[in-house]
């Protein structure tokens, strides 16, 4: 991807990447390692979609059809925990390691050998976590992990070994993420050029800087949890065993202090992609910088502090449920304020519609109806009704799909051709975005009604009233993951240059920052000469 | 300010930072519940 061509600006010790594979597994580069966790999130995500659709493949008909209970409760707590760790937040990270250092005008990462490390960890919790969904396939194996991806005990302290590769790979993962979020905040804070005042940094940059803050608070919370987990199947403590004293719901509160702020983790630096495609889109500046700003911070404050909307059905004090009733009801506000942001920023713009700005206003249109379900699951009496049921599934894919996914999808394809040199098929672009924006509407509207007329989650088989929709779903969901075929295509051809025309260094016309005032593709070492910036945070030629 | 002195500032707030890390992970653990009562208990 990237090439050994120098920029006018380099010095005569400059050199390119090392040859064959130690290019990669001693990148210290970080458009290299920025690529490498892309490539790896890509990976993970088509393993989580077949996952997915073996999930669906068993649900499209009552009864059971392909897979057996335990293996499906397998395959489900490995589909959330491949897409969450495995595809979300490194494709997170890679466009974070990709762009910051270009947009702040950084030569690179603050601590380039950590940045090695950080993406290096990663394919060995991937193999933990593959062995941890396969090793009860073999003699002595233990049975299989069939708690989901919140590991409640006690059902995780009697599962096999399993699940104590499990724990290992979320340690990995967390030394991984805590690692990451270090280095972005030095850099954010040490490497900034000259001029770059935290003010006039782009808001991709500050959705990060929010973002590794949040990490470094929460992960650790979670590697406690599963280390005391840990601590309870093997070394006699009670800390989650009521019958030692322990207190299973302890483990509830310390996975949901880490497990809700995570979903913002997964938000919010697509909310910083969103702040820079919609402007480059409606070619008008981004609506209520400072509020956007605020509203991110106010977000990530609010979501450490409302857990506990999980676990309304535990039997928690009244007090603390209207507590956590009215702190979740409040976050619509920052959110409803981004969202306002972005179409205050389209009205009256110079729009155009290539496909990084169809995947945003969709994205803006059907994340307002994940947050309207997020509302009333908020509200404790009706939470009764719907927990657990497929209402829940329904929302939290309303939310992470289009404001998470979706988002990196069209940052991917904003800044594709910055990476690649070359423009993307707009036309295949075009058959991704309308095949997946129907696939994946048809797949989790439908749910809504499952869920409210009774169907549970996370389970096998179901009543044969719910077989209508159940069908809808499972076809719209096949429809949904052979769209990203299309993408998969899309990017190998840009990247070859196959039926793509060359892009320029501003690949967008309305496109604004530092990362567009250096060629396309990019080259290997960029901003080795801090550049500068006016009062205005323009960058001066 | 030298390429040094940078280095050396970025070190020096990646550890802070990782203390804090390492701290919210023995002070969650400490936060939630005393390690000694459950101990007790089972005992």
């Amino acid at each position: 991807m990237s090439t050994t061509t120098m920029n006018a600006t380099h010095s005569h010790d400059d050199h390119g990447p090392l040859k064959g594979w130690r290019r990669w597994l001693y990148s210290t580069n970080h458009k290299d390692i920025g690529t490498m966790y892309l490539i790896f999130a890509l990976i993970m995500l088509f393993l989580g979609g077949a996952s997915a659709m073996a999930i669906r493949a068993e649900l499209m008909y009552p009864g059971l059809q392909l897979l057996d209970p335990d293996l499906y409760n397998n395959i489900v707590t490995n589909h959330a925990l491949v897409m969450i760790f495995g595809a979300v937040m490194p494709a997170a990270a890679g466009l974070a390691n990709w762009m910051i250092p270009l947009m702040i005008g950084a030569p690179d990462m603050a601590l380039p050998r950590m940045n090695n490390l950080s993406f290096w960890i990663l394919p060995a919790a991937a193999l933990m976590l593959i062995l941890s969904f396969v090793v009860p396939f073999f003699p002595g194996g233990g049975s299989q992990i069939n708690t989901g991806w919140t590991l409640y005990p006690p059902l995780s302290l009697k599962v096999g070994m399993s699940m104590d590769f499990l724990i290992f790979t979320i340690h990995l993962l967390g030394v991984s993420s805590v690692l990451a979020s270090i280095n972005i905040i030095v850099t954010i804070f040490n490497m900034r050029a000259p001029g770059m005042t935290v003010w006039k940094m782009p808001m991709f940059v500050w959705a990060w800087l929010v973002t590794a803050f949040l990490l470094i608070l929460i992960v650790p919370v979670l590697a406690g949890g599963v280390t005391m987990l840990l601590f309870d199947r093997h070394f006699g403590t009670s800390f989650f065993d009521a019958a030692g004293g322990g207190d299973p719901v302890l483990f509830q509160h310390l996975f949901w202090f880490f497990g809700h702020p995570e979903v913002y983790v997964l938000l919010l630096p697509s909310i910083g992609v969103l702040s820079q495609v919609i402007p480059a889109f409606s070619r008008k500046p981004l609506f209520g910088w400072n509020s956007m700003i605020g509203a991110m911070i106010f977000l990530a404050s609010l979501g450490m502090v409302v857990w506990a909307h999980h676990q309304y059905t535990i039997g928690m004090s009244s007090a603390a449920v209207n507590y956590f009733m009215i702190g979740t009801i409040l976050i619509s506000i920052p959110v409803g304020l981004m969202k306002f942001n972005f179409i205050a920023t389209m009205w009256r713009g110079s729009m155009t519609f290539e496909t990084p700005m169809l995947f945003a206003i969709s994205i803006v249109i059907m994340f307002v109806f994940g947050g309207l379900t997020g509302v009333m699951l908020a509200i404790v009496p009706a939470d009764m009704q719907y927990h657990d049921s497929m209402f829940v599934v329904a929302h939290f894919h309303y939310v992470l799909l289009p404001g998470a996914v979706m988002a990196l999808f069209a940052g991917v394809l904003y800044w594709l051709p910055k990476w690649t040199g070359n423009m993307y098929n707009e036309k295949l672009g075009k058959w991704f975005f309308w095949t997946s924006l129907i696939g994946f509407n048809g797949t989790f509207f439908v749910q809504h009604f499952l869920g409210l007329a009774g169907m549970p989650r996370r389970i096998v088989d179901y009543s044969i009233q719910f077989a209508e929709f159940n069908f809808i779903s499972s076809i719209s969901a096949f429809v949904y993951g052979l769209s990203h075929l299309i993408f998969l295509y899309l990017v190998i051809t840009t990247i070859k240059g196959i039926g793509t025309t060359k892009a320029k260094p501003r690949s967008w016309e309305g496109a604004q920052g530092l990362e567009w005032e250096v060629e396309s593709p990019a080259p290997f070492h960029t901003w080795e000469k801090a550049p500068k910036i006016d009062k205005e945070g323009h960058y001066v030629k | 300010m030298t390429s040094e002195d940078t280095s050396k500032k970025n070190k020096r707030l990646a550890f802070w930072l990782g203390l804090l890390a390492i701290m919210i992970a023995v002070l969650s653990y400490r936060f939630w519940q005393n390690l000694s009562l459950i101990v007790d208990a089972q005992s």
